[in-house]
């Protein structure tokens, strides 16, 4: 993939909203070009690459500069400073159902809003078949847009504008409205675009989503490239970024203030900002160096938390009681862990959880979700929390997160991802992509009567 | 300027079917869900014809006496209220034309300068009935002349006058709130400050003058001197209207393209 053109290309990126005091100031600006505007900055120095034939994806908090993001690169927002080169024709979906009018039927619509993206009436005309047919709304293709329900709309909207075969596709949380099976025909319709090497960009606040398309993931915050990886680390990054650090919230803010700083962006995703152990040294970048390209980098685990506790010893046991690092399918197993408290603690939340080589959950567990009350400990006590179970997975790598938290805000006490990789060997007589062991018994019935009379014996 | 013109034109061309598109809904928009529909907007200027006709045929003479100098003027009223009907149309639309379509510029990659050529052509089309009946009404009083094959240039010079003024006006209401009441105030002076309703064969001197200051006065002096046989065409508007118009067009669009990158901020 590295081979393939550069679809996108942004060098040091920024956008600063003006913010006017009245709106005349705004027009005496943009005719004499003499600012009269106070400056916020919803972008600061990105820089991208996007090949074609990549699915990007874009996870960041409220506010983190995604759409404004999308929104220079699709060209309805002007980029304030840096340089940008998006090469091709570009379709957005930015917001739904936007160019489509309320009163039109669906059709009527799909015309529209496909002239309104750059088609032509011939070349809607050629589609609009299979435009109907893949969004499934035959039935009610002729009644008024206004009369669809949200996610017939996202279905009309999203159908629309991947008929454009276009070169990039950006894809702003349109997806999330559609129910499960439209998002997996869209998943499948992403990937074949994406075989045709169109450019895909998303922008979703939903993990799996993101580990299920994307071939990377770039996190914003705060404007600025927070990391950048692959799917799976970035999940977890990202999940790091919304629980690991509401300690640092302050720090943010002074970031905002003060956006030239790039301490920020450290080198990697070990973002700690109260360490437990282990602090990734922030490393300070020169601007414009690649360090966005360089997935590898990417610590094999995270580990972030308060410091209240913290966990001294983890592990997988086999049936026999001994650590074992690989498991057979359908055998008993123990997963632990050890926690020494150095202060009180009245609402603990401990427990697991498992993921795939994408960042799925597959399975979690806390002492809440067993429906056991928040557990208070004393400083200077030893936990050891543990859990049975039986491993129902079936053959493949998987990675276990552990950790404590407090109850009320969950806060995080001391959380470790990918502590425990463990390899589970698969039932045979499955197909090696599944997931789960349902302890399969396959049989074939035949039952035709006289089959040798009718052979004619 | 050369470079311009000719950007203009090409999105002119390489847009027209969305432009069709988009001036068909345009109109039909307005009057969704009524009885009759796109009706309204050809049938309203037409009933206004009609009504300028019997005033100023029959009502007005009927009251003043009917002395030598109240000749029947008509046909000068009628030729000249069509051009500005239309213009007043639109100039009532323009400032609309990209606040009310916010998410089209915000959200998706669209040719917005389509959204001012669209309201022009759609300000002006119902006005082609109106103009029908004007030549109809013009037949009639055998005020046709040479100067009537002049017509299709006129409209010509209307249409790049009004997305010129739809252009410049658009782009200001993004910015200026107040461009709407300014407009609907400048439109209801505007009609009496041209010659529009007065009676040709009565100079008076002071308005005339103001009629001199106002570049709406060249378009309707054009206007009925080919639709209302001139005794003394107004040659200088000949040549003032169509340098005005594409004068417009160009500052229009340079503002337009100029101020472009700041809709999305400011809307």
């Amino acid at each position: 993939m590295s081979d393939a053109p550069i679809a996108i290309l942004a060098r040091n990126l920024s956008k600063i909203y003006r913010i006017y005091k009245t709106p005349f100031d705004a027009m005496k600006e943009a005719i004499t070009r003499k600012p009269r505007h106070v400056q916020r900055v919803a972008l600061n120095r990105v820089n991208l690459e996007v090949r074609r034939g990549e699915i990007i994806g874009i996870m960041g908090r409220n506010g983190a500069g995604k759409s404004t993001l999308l929104k220079l690169i699709a060209g309805t927002l002007e980029r304030t400073e840096g340089h940008l080169d998006v090469r091709g024709r570009i379709t957005a979906i930015l917001e739904l159902g936007s160019g489509f009018h309320p009163d039109y039927t669906g059709c009527e619509n799909i015309y529209m809003g496909g002239m309104c993206l750059g088609m032509s009436k011939r070349e809607v005309e050629s589609k609009v078949e299979s435009i109907i047919e893949f969004s499934e709304l035959r039935d009610v293709i002729d009644q008024p847009f206004k009369t669809y329900s949200t996610g017939m709309q996202a279905r009309l909207t999203f159908s629309v504008a991947i008929s454009v075969d276009p070169d990039v596709l950006i894809v702003d949380e349109a997806l999330s409205v559609g129910d499960a099976r439209f998002q997996l025909k869209c998943f499948t319709r992403l990937q074949q675009l994406r075989e045709k090497s169109t450019t895909i960009l998303l922008v979703s606040h939903d993990t799996n989503t993101i580990s299920t398309l994307c071939d990377r993931v770039i996190i914003l915050e705060s404007g600025q490239v927070y990391a950048e990886g692959n799917a799976k680390q970035m999940s977890m990054a990202y999940h790091n970024l919304l629980f690991g650090e509401q300690k640092s919230g302050v720090d943010q803010k002074k970031c905002k203030t003060q956006p030239s700083k790039d301490d920020h962006v450290n080198d990697g995703v070990t973002v700690d900002k109260t360490p437990v152990s282990e602090p990734a040294p922030p490393k300070q970048l020169p601007a414009g160096v690649d360090r966005l390209l360089n997935p590898s980098r990417v610590g094999p685990s995270m580990r972030y938390g308060t410091g209240e506790a913290k966990l001294v010893e983890w592990g997988m046991l086999d049936a026999d009681g001994q650590p074992c690092q690989v498991i057979e399918s359908g055998k008993a197993c123990r997963i632990y862990m050890v926690l020494d408290c150095r202060q009180d603690i009245d609402n603990l939340s401990c427990g697991f959880a498992i993921r795939d080589r994408r960042g799925t959950v597959l399975w979690g567990v806390t002492n809440l979700s067993q429906n056991q009350p928040p557990y208070k400990v004393r400083a200077g006590s030893r936990l050891t929390i543990a859990a049975d179970c039986i491993m129902w997975l079936s053959g493949g790598d998987y990675f276990v997160a552990l950790g404590a938290a407090h109850l009320a805000d969950g806060e995080k006490i001391d959380f470790v991802e990918d502590a425990i990789i463990f390899k589970v060997i698969g039932p045979e007589g499955i197909f090696t992509t599944s997931t789960v062991n349902l302890q399969t018994a396959f049989s074939i019935e035949c039952k035709v009567a006289d089959i040798g009379s009718t052979a004619g014996t | 300027m050369v470079k311009n013109m000719v950007n203009f034109l090409r999105v002119l061309y390489t847009r027209r079917e969305l432009i069709t598109e988009m001036v068909r809904r345009e109109l039909r928009d307005e009057h969704m869900g009524q009885t009759i529909g796109t009706l309204w907007a050809f049938g309203q200027p037409l009933i206004l014809m009609f009504i300028y006709m019997i005033l100023f045929a029959y009502v007005f003479p009927a009251r003043f006496g009917s002395q030598a100098s109240m000749a029947d003027y008509s046909a000068s009223v009628i030729g000249g209220i069509v051009p500005w009907l239309a213009f007043q149309n639109l100039l009532f639309r323009a400032p609309g034309i990209l606040k009310y379509q916010a998410n089209l510029v915000k959200q998706i990659v669209f040719p917005i300068e389509i959204l001012p050529i669209k309201t022009a052509i759609a300000s002006a089309l119902p006005y082609s009935v109106a103009l029908a009946f004007a030549i109809a009404y013009s037949v009639w009083h055998h005020d046709l002349s040479w100067w009537t094959l002049s017509i299709p240039w006129l409209i010509v010079c209307e249409l790049a006058a009004m997305m010129g003024v739809a252009f410049l006006i658009s782009a200001a209401a993004v910015f200026l709130k107040d461009v709407k009441e300014f407009v609907q105030i400048f439109t209801s002076v505007n009609l009496f400050a041209q010659p529009i309703l007065f009676n040709p064969f009565i100079k008076i001197k002071y308005l005339h003058t103001l009629f001199y200051f106002n570049p709406f006065s060249y378009q309707t002096w054009c206007w009925q001197d080919a639709l209302f046989r001139p005794t003394a065409p107004h040659l200088i508007a000949w040549f003032i209207y169509p340098v005005c118009s594409f004068g417009v067009l160009l500052t229009g669009w340079l503002v337009f393209e100029r101020t472009r990158s700041s809709f999305g901020d400011a809307l």
